[in-house]
């Protein structure tokens, strides 16, 4: 396709510009997003046997709720029930305990719940835990780039990235333009060889290009998720109409019956009988006019509106048939179309098959952005053209960003692993710790920021087969902590079982996969022409005759 | 179409200005629009949410098109124009 000179010209420009400027925030919300796709498997992978309670039969349900209000006043109000949630997979019943003041300027890493089971002669088992949280502080960093802070109510890393996620969208398009020329002959022409550039141009735009109605959506999407209040209220001051309307307080009918979850379960059950019903989260229990059940379902084959399940709203004291607008088996085109964003976002639309799509997608949208930042500093280093000439100097800026890239880009995966792995030894030498959450916090960011000084400090080129290899030992340790927790009897260590033995499979082949990577990174830092920012030979000084 | 023969001068700031903040009140406007028009015809709960979803699909699209139009300053009359039109049939409709 022929595409004007002077159009490519500012096409390029601007792809260049927007990439530079984010791609390293991001390479870390894209891999970390690869790894929310299973971040409730990977919360109940780094939660110690002792933070679960035993499950119950459904008709169990009714007396433990009764036998924790007596006991517990505050879940007179609200508590959560879990049949099948991967989220809250803890305990059958749990519940916040009772604050004196509520606080929305703060995310609450600690996660302390009560939770609730009944032991085998139905005795009440409670106990208070920080509930290990790994997969939701992952999702933090996917939503926030690790951007601390709050403005307001909103996190100040989800507004940066909404601004961040319009460079995006103008990198995505302008990455089109400049391709468009080449995108026949080159699409799927990956030319390894001696000229590096060549391999990483034709990685990204394969990648770049297979991948881009995914990007289109997502840069939209996040957009969406972090000014949508903005976004509502403008459009309500425009058009001087209420967007919404306050929906009826249910009528309720004297006398009120007394909570049963079980005929809840039931109702939802008849109204949605496609749906597994994964948890019910009751609130305003002590003022039946405006209690609330909001219900969490799952189906593997529909697009659903919240990340890992759909949802159903009502008052748990009306006797009415429960309302299914929410769900996709009733609603109109308009609400799918809607409902379409937040499932292609979320990847929730098939199952674990899509799911696993999603890591690739979200894995290789880290690879698109780690792979424009290398083209751009491939392409403004200086080659030594004579070799009876001295190795030349690379530009500043060039080394500045190459430094930068290394560090953040692999100190992002490197703190995520290493945290992941010390958060599990943290139950070993800290047992008693407060909060185990703020573990896995503290330690990515202690280790990213170590890997960005590292990087600046002793260089691209050496940081670069430095990190690999320590990410690679780091994802080794993963599955030989189990082997150690299997074969010896050290208290507070476990291994992974059932299902989650695919956490420590994964970490096993990528921990080869980054061994393989070092060696790489290690041949090339030996054989680079002196002078290269990827070459870790000193400068031989000119003899003088 | 003489416009589209014009070569592209890079105007950086103008055209950014342009996208951020006429591409963006352009598509309020639309998005306006969507929100009227599907009043009538859909659940209530659903127009506002179109509405706003309409939002940076219009926004980013028109974003992107401003750096490609030849000129800074046509970029501003053209979208200044295209926001006149949107903003009279809000202002029509809504009444």
């Amino acid at each position: 396709m022929k595409v004007r000179a002077d159009i490519i010209k500012l096409g390029k420009n601007l792809h260049t510009w927007v990439g530079i400027s984010a791609g390293i925030l991001l390479f870390i919300c894209f891999f970390a997003g690869g790894l929310t796709m299973f971040q409730h498997h990977l919360s109940q992978w780094a939660s110690p046997p002792q933070q679960k309670l035993a499950t119950i039969s459904l008709d169990q349900y009714n007396q433990l709720v009764e036998q924790v209000q007596v006991k517990y006043p505050e879940t007179q109000k609200e508590f959560t029930l879990s049949f099948h949630s991967l989220e809250t997979h803890n305990a059958p019943m749990q519940w916040e305990a009772a604050h004196t003041e509520e606080n929305h300027q703060h995310i609450d890493i600690a996660q302390t719940i009560t939770m609730a089971s009944l032991d085998q002669n139905n005795q009440l088992i409670v106990k208070e835990q920080n509930v290990s949280k790994l997969g939701w502080l992952i999702e933090q960093l996917h939503e926030t780039a690790g951007i601390p802070g709050m403005i307001g109510h909103d996190m100040a890393g989800v507004m940066i990235m909404g601004i961040v996620a319009i460079l995006y969208f103008l990198a995505i398009m302008s990455g089109l333009i400049v391709l468009l020329p080449t995108l026949v002959n080159d699409y799927f022409a990956i030319r390894r060889g001696k000229n590096k550039k060549r391999f990483w141009l034709d990685t990204h735009n394969v990648i770049g290009i297979t991948s881009l109605p995914f990007h289109i959506i997502i840069s939209v999407t996040v957009v969406v998720f972090a000014f949508h209040d903005i976004l509502y209220g403008a459009l309500a001051q425009v058009t001087q109409k209420p967007l919404f309307e306050r929906p009826a307080a249910t009528q309720m009918v004297e006398p009120i019956s007394k909570l049963n979850v079980e005929k809840i379960f039931t109702n939802i059950q008849k109204v949605a009988p496609d749906y597994r019903i994964d948890a019910i989260r009751f609130s305003n229990l002590d003022n039946p006019t405006r209690a609330s059940a909001f219900v969490e379902l799952y189906h593997p084959d529909r697009l659903l509106r919240g990340d890992n399940f759909d949802y159903m709203s009502f008052n748990p004291y009306q006797n009415k048939p429960y309302s299914t607008d929410t769900l996709s088996t009733e609603e109109s085109s308009a609400a799918s179309l809607i409902r379409s964003m937040f499932g292609l976002h979320f990847g929730n639309y098939g199952g674990d098959p899509i799911r696993w799509i999603y890591v690739i997608f979200g894995l290789g949208g880290a690879y698109l952005f780690y792979s424009g930042n290398i083209l751009w500093i491939e392409t403004r280093l200086r080659k030594q053209k004579n070799p009876n000439l001295p190795a030349p100097q690379q530009r500043k800026d060039v080394m500045f960003i190459a430094n930068l890239t290394i560090g953040a880009c692999l100190g992002c995966m490197l703190a995520i692993f290493t945290s992941t792995l010390i958060g599990r030894w943290g139950y070993v030498f800290m047992p008693n710790l407060q909060s185990h959450n703020h573990i896995f916090l503290y330690s990515y960011y202690l280790i990213f920021m170590t890997s960005l000084i590292y990087s600046f400090v002793i260089g691209a080129a050496r940081a670069l087969p430095h990190l690999f290899l320590t990410i690679s030992i780091a994802l080794l340790f993963i599955p030989l902590t189990s082997i150690l927790a299997y074969l010896f009897p050290i208290q507070g260590l476990w291994y992974s079982t059932g299902h989650l033995l695919w956490i420590d499979f994964s970490a096993t082949i990528f921990g080869f996969v980054f061994l393989r990577f070092y060696q790489q990174a290690n041949d090339r830092a030996q054989t680079a022409p002196i002078g290269s920012i990827w070459s870790i030979r000193k400068t031989v000084p000119q003899s003088t005759a | 179409m003489r416009l589209v023969k014009q070569k592209l001068q890079p105007d950086w700031w103008t055209k950014t200005f342009v996208g951020v903040f006429l591409g963006l009140s352009f598509a309020v406007a639309i998005g306006a629009l969507v929100f009227l028009l599907t009043l009538p015809y859909v659940e209530r709960s659903l127009p506002g949410q179109l509405g706003m979803w309409t939002i940076p699909w219009v926004w980013l699209f028109a974003f992107f098109l401003a750096y490609f139009i030849p000129k800074g300053w046509q970029s501003l009359v053209l979208y200044s124009f295209a926001n006149l039109v949107a903003y009279a049939f809000v202002f029509w409709l809504r009444g």
